[in-house]
């Protein structure tokens, strides 16, 4: 589809170039005011629609609108009840501590999270303690989300023939190259160019461009699902009908076959990934490309995906048309939940292809609920955004606005994507492909090819308002947490506005060094770090600014309490599952146990520990 | 005592006449306190006459300490706006007070205000003005028992005005308050003795007539109450003590822990020092000769006192310099706390820099007859507890729903504009009222606090708490 390529690469180099302006102008509205605070806070100046919108683009990372859609694809209408957590997640994630997190980092003049926990306790042991394990767990989070931002930008870019030619030259140059040669030249590109595009704003920016940018980014989202949400309801003709339609679906088959020709090829015979095959034992779709060599009439083994649902079966048969290609099965593999069942994606637990309880168990269920709100609240990169309001108005009317946002998104993009899976079947053979994909079905469809490039930007938008928010807090951890609170307080504003930028960079490059070889389960790595980042700092946070017996060494203890527990929980899980991922004790999410680990560690530590120091009770209580 | 008041540091920072309080006396009389009732802390009823500080309740409530006695109504309000769950007003209210007393438990209504009543007409007047509320308002039958201040003795009158109190329906009879400011014995065994017989009547008037709590004794006698199973002990003085209770009652355990810092301002001659603390900084409540004491001057001997001027005359005049500054001791603290509208702190022997309030020396408090406002920890404190609750019920709500009527694939499906029923009524539906109570609720029930305070005000704002 050249033409919704086309427009997408035009809208992201008109987006590109006004996150740009606003970085620019987020640069002259900083001059005159002290280096630091305002690079990595914007001088607690924010009002109502920047701490919304930046509180809810920084949440909704890449995940919300390429995993997610992906999974409600996949899984169906059980997807409303795993978001479900989101309800209250504005509330819980800003109320809880907003304001009292805010008014103790205005006692110690903190603009970090680790700052605000030294400040509290006056120990550069415990801020220390927390500065290392923000880094570490913040390092495969942004690494992560690099990865996402380069992914989305070649799913975005991959027709485009002048990319092509930036893939060809960049792929040339570089294959001797030890280490960046191992990456594929188009995901190479688009993540150089990401990369640059973020740390260049950012460092030229600040805090301020970022949240600028977010809010920008904020509303592009909302319009984007607002857009597609009609577009989807228009062309599937009405939820009702989707609805229907989706409970009369059953489950696809995966499985492996060989692609054949009835007479040996004559040329090399290549057939791409998503080519539909009808035959008269079913219809099938290539999940990986299949090549026939000359003279020979089978291909080698190819993933394939076989659908069963009996109104799709006979739609297909009747696009797909003649053609000579058939396929020879090999193996098909049912799905574990919900094969052959109708009704299954219009309810729970959802089907699933791995797991024979299905996609989401009511334990499942119960864990997300917590996780959500509570997760969202216990992430630095959210609670950096609460030392920024300016009042508490701003705080309570930002709860208000990021409610109605979160809950206008979510739900729209669970019908959203429900109707998807009625419009267009096939996808399960890469899901991640269902957002842009999807977008440029309905806007090619309804005859407004243009429209596709707004659409598109959602999810690239939000993975650039995640990166820069990351980027930034791990930097400030360094500059003013390691080296402003522990080597050089009396840096000068020159020097510190030096390190600053140079951290930024580097950090940059760091991650995206690491991201061109991404480590095999960099997913589960994201899935590691949030987790860990909320076991780690939620309670600790939460008692620290609400309990007066609350002490340092209880802090550490409860950092190290939810970490340790959390790691441990991983080992388990990888020597049970064999894959990188948290044990689930009793059916239940990790980061439950997680918190149990950092609660019980605090408690024991304020029991038998040294008491809490009177003057710091009468300082902050 | 004079060596902890002998080796203050710091001095210097405090402007004088200023009333200075150790935090560490403070805690450590509270803790005797404590140790006098065994612990049970439910029997405290601490006065907070002494102090009128909001963040010496604080003190108090984290020690466990929920129940308070007042004298006016400004202290009633600063107990309940410092958190006290239960507060008798035990000063009889007449007039304008009662509307004010209505106000106050509109304001703060999970607090348990009490008041004192000795006279049949008291009871109409409060009777009328409290009438078909939710809560009976509760009253203290005040005892005269020796006092002869306010009060109704015992006998025939006491049991009318009980009656009366039964019989009005808007009253609820919550004990009697006995109060024995006139035993003042410097003998243990006397002291003892007088408390013995007040015993007797309050056993026999219980034992007759009942009543649900009884709030006996001062500071002097409080050793002895504390002895007296069942019943609440007032002390007041005791957080603070003064030379005048060190003196007469050494058998009390208690520290002086409020002083006043003076400073020489000049030496007129004739083995004669003028220090700054006339009696708008020193209560004169006392005889003139006996109205304080210097520490480091024993043989200091009031010669005059004026407004802001006291005359002293010591053989010691020549080695005191004009701007030393010096400790002074009122005889009683209670008075002279009332004059200082704030108390600078001393902790680990040496002058913090923050200071404490003296809210309730004010008649009437600012935030009479206004929506109480909590300092930031305490007003986020109470959302995090809804906020909690918020949570919970949306929970209950989506998960048992959803858990009942979404997990069942076979039935076939319902339709609420579209979507199936169980995620309309499960998840849409709790959403939006979810997005609305966020709402209802960061609109209506978070308080707004400026956050961008200075130094020094913001540490008076935080201890204050």
């Amino acid at each position: 589809m050249p033409e919704a390529s086309n427009t997408a690469l035009m809208t992201f180099a008109v987006y590109t170039l006004a996150v740009f302006l606003l970085a620019v102008l987020a640069n002259r509205a900083s001059k005159g005011k002290e280096f630091v605070g305002e690079y990595f806070l914007g001088s607690r100046s924010f009002g109502v629609w920047a701490l919304a919108l930046t509180f809810a683009a920084t949440n909704a990372s890449g995940g919300s609108f390429m995993g997610f859609p992906a999974l409600i694809y996949t899984h169906g209408w059980t997807l409303a009840l795993w978001i479900a957590g989101y309800i209250i997640v504005p509330l819980v994630s800003m109320g809880l501590m907003g304001k009292r997190l805010n008014e103790v980092a205005r006692k110690c003049d903190a603009i970090t999270i680790p700052e605000v926990l030294k400040g509290r306790f006056e120990s550069s042991r415990v801020g220390l303690v927390a500065t290392s394990l923000l880094i570490f767990f913040m390092f495969f989070y942004l690494v992560a989300q690099f990865k996402a931002g380069g992914k989305i930008l070649s799913t975005l870019l991959a027709n485009e023939a002048y990319f092509q030619s930036a893939v060809e030259l960049v792929g040339s140059a570089t294959q001797n190259i030890p280490w960046v040669n191992q990456a594929e030249p188009d995901y190479l590109v688009c993540l150089l160019v990401f990369s640059v595009a973020v740390i260049v704003y950012v460092v030229y920016g600040g805090f301020r461009a970022v949240v600028w940018t977010d809010v920008m980014q904020g509303i592009v989202m909302f319009v984007g699902v607002i857009l597609m949400l009609g577009l989807a309801l228009w062309q599937v003709g009405g939820l009702s009908n989707a609805t229907r339609q989706l409970a009369e679906m059953t489950p696809p088959e995966n499985g492996i076959g060989t692609v054949t020709l009835p007479s040996p090829a004559t040329t090399e015979r290549a057939v791409e990934k998503g080519t539909w095959i009808a035959q008269s034992d079913g219809v099938y779709r290539l999940a990986a490309k299949a090549t026939i060599p000359i003279g020979q009439v089978e291909s080698e083994s190819v993933d394939i995906l076989k659908i069963t649902t009996e109104e799709e079966i006979s739609r297909l048969r009747r696009e797909i048309g003649s053609s000579d290609l058939r396929l020879k099965i090999e193996e098909m593999t049912r799905y574990k939940y919900g094969a052959g069942q109708k009704g299954v994606y219009v309810t729970n637990p959802g089907p699933s292809p791995t797991n024979q309880l299905g996609f989401l168990a009511i334990g499942s269920a119960i864990s997300f609920f917590i996780f959500w709100p509570f997760g969202a609240a216990g992430q630095p990169s959210n609670m950096v955004r609460l030392l920024s309001f300016k009042d508490t108005r701003t705080l309570r009317y930002s709860i208000v606005t990021v409610g109605i946002y979160y809950g206008v998104i979510y739900l729209a993009l669970v019908i959203i994507f429900c109707c998807a899976r009625v419009l267009m079947p096939g996808m399960e053979i890469d899901p991640d492909r269902t957002m842009p994909d999807f977008a440029t079905k309905l806007t090619v469809d309804a005859g407004v090819p243009w429209l596709a490039g707004v659409l598109v930007a959602a999810p690239f938008a939000a993975v650039m308002s995640s990166v820069d928010s990351f980027l930034l807090v791990v930097s400030s951890a360094v500059v003013r947490d390691v080296y402003q609170g522990e080597i050089n307080q009396h840096a000068s504003e020159k020097r510190l506005r030096l390190l600053s930028h140079l951290v930024t960079v580097v950090v940059g490059i760091l991650a995206v060094l690491f991201v061109l070889r991404p480590p095999t389960y960099l997913q589960d790595l994201i899935v590691f770090a949030t987790g860990g980042l909320a076991a780690c700092f939620l309670v600790p946070m939460v008692l620290s600014l609400y309990w007066q017996k609350m002490t340092g060494p209880a802090a550490i203890a409860g950092m190290l309490g939810g970490t340790m527990t959390h790691l441990g929980l991983t080992c388990w899980g990888y020597l049970k599952y064999g894959e990188f991922r948290a044990y689930e004790f009793v059916g239940l999410n990790p980061f439950i146990w997680d918190l149990a680990g950092s609660i019980i560690a605090c408690l024991v530590v304020v029991w038998i520990g040294p008491k809490a120091s009177q003057k710091l009770v009468e300082r902050f209580f | 005592m004079n060596q902890i008041w002998n080796q203050i540091e710091e001095l210097e920072s405090v402007a004088s006449p200023g009333l200075l309080v150790n935090v560490d006396c403070v805690a450590r009389n509270i803790d005797s306190m404590v140790r006098i009732v065994d612990g049970d802390t439910g029997r405290l009823r601490p006065h907070v006459k002494t102090h009128k500080m909001p963040a010496v309740i604080q003190m108090q409530l984290d020690a466990g300490i929920g129940k308070f006695k007042a004298s006016t109504i400004a202290e009633a309000s600063m107990v309940a706006g410092a958190g006290g769950q239960d507060v008798l007003l035990a000063y009889p209210v007449v007039g304008l007070n009662i509307q004010r007393l209505a106000d106050l438990r509109d304001q703060y209504p999970e607090t348990c205000f009490s008041v004192l009543v000795d006279h049949p007409s008291a009871i109409s007047m409060l009777a009328e003005a409290f009438p078909k509320r939710d809560k009976p308002l509760r009253v203290f039958i005040d005892v005269d028992c020796g006092m002869h201040r306010t009060g109704i003795p015992w006998g025939e009158g006491l049991d009318q005005l009980r009656d009366r109190i039964d019989q009005s329906g808007d009253l609820e009879f919550a004990g009697l308050h006995v109060y024995d400011g006139h035993l003042h014995q410097p003998s243990l065994d006397e002291r003892q003795q007088a408390v013995t017989e007040i015993r007797q009547k309050i056993a026999d008037y219980a034992t007759r007539s009942g009543a649900p709590e009884i709030v006996a004794g001062g500071s002097p006698t409080f050793a002895f109450w504390a002895q007296q199973p069942g019943i609440h002990c007032s002390p007041g003085t005791t957080v603070f003590w003064d030379i005048g209770y060190a003196e007469k009652f050494p058998d009390l355990p208690f520290e002086i822990a409020a002083a006043l810092l003076t400073r020489v301002i000049s030496k007129p001659g004739n083995e004669r020092i003028c220090l700054d603390l006339g009696y708008k900084a020193i209560a004169s409540e006392m005889p003139f000769e006996r109205r304080l004491k210097i520490a480091s001057i024993e043989d200091a001997k009031l010669v005059s006192h004026s407004e802001e001027h006291l005359v002293l005359e010591t053989a010691s005049a020549d080695s005191l310099a004009v701007g030393q500054p010096l400790i002074a001791f009122p005889r009683h603290i209670c008075p002279t706390v009332a004059l200082h509208s704030s108390a600078h702190l001393i902790r680990d022997s040496a002058i913090t820099g923050q200071q404490w309030s003296v809210t309730a020396r004010n008649r009437t408090m600012p935030t009479e007859n206004t929506p109480p406002s909590d300092p930031p920890f305490r007003s986020s404190l109470r959302e995090l507890k809804w906020i909690i609750a918020i949570w919970l019920f949306n929970f209950v709500w989506v998960i048992t729903y959803c858990w009942l009527f979404g997990y069942s694939p076979d039935q076939p499906i319902a339709l609420t504009f579209g979507i199936p029923s169980w995620a309309f009524w499960g998840i849409f539906a709790p959403w939006g009222v979810a997005t609305a109570v966020s709402c209802w609720f960061a609109l209506t029930q978070m308080q707004d606090h400026p956050l961008d305070v200075d130094d020094t005000d913001e540490q008076t704002e935080a201890t204050d708490a």
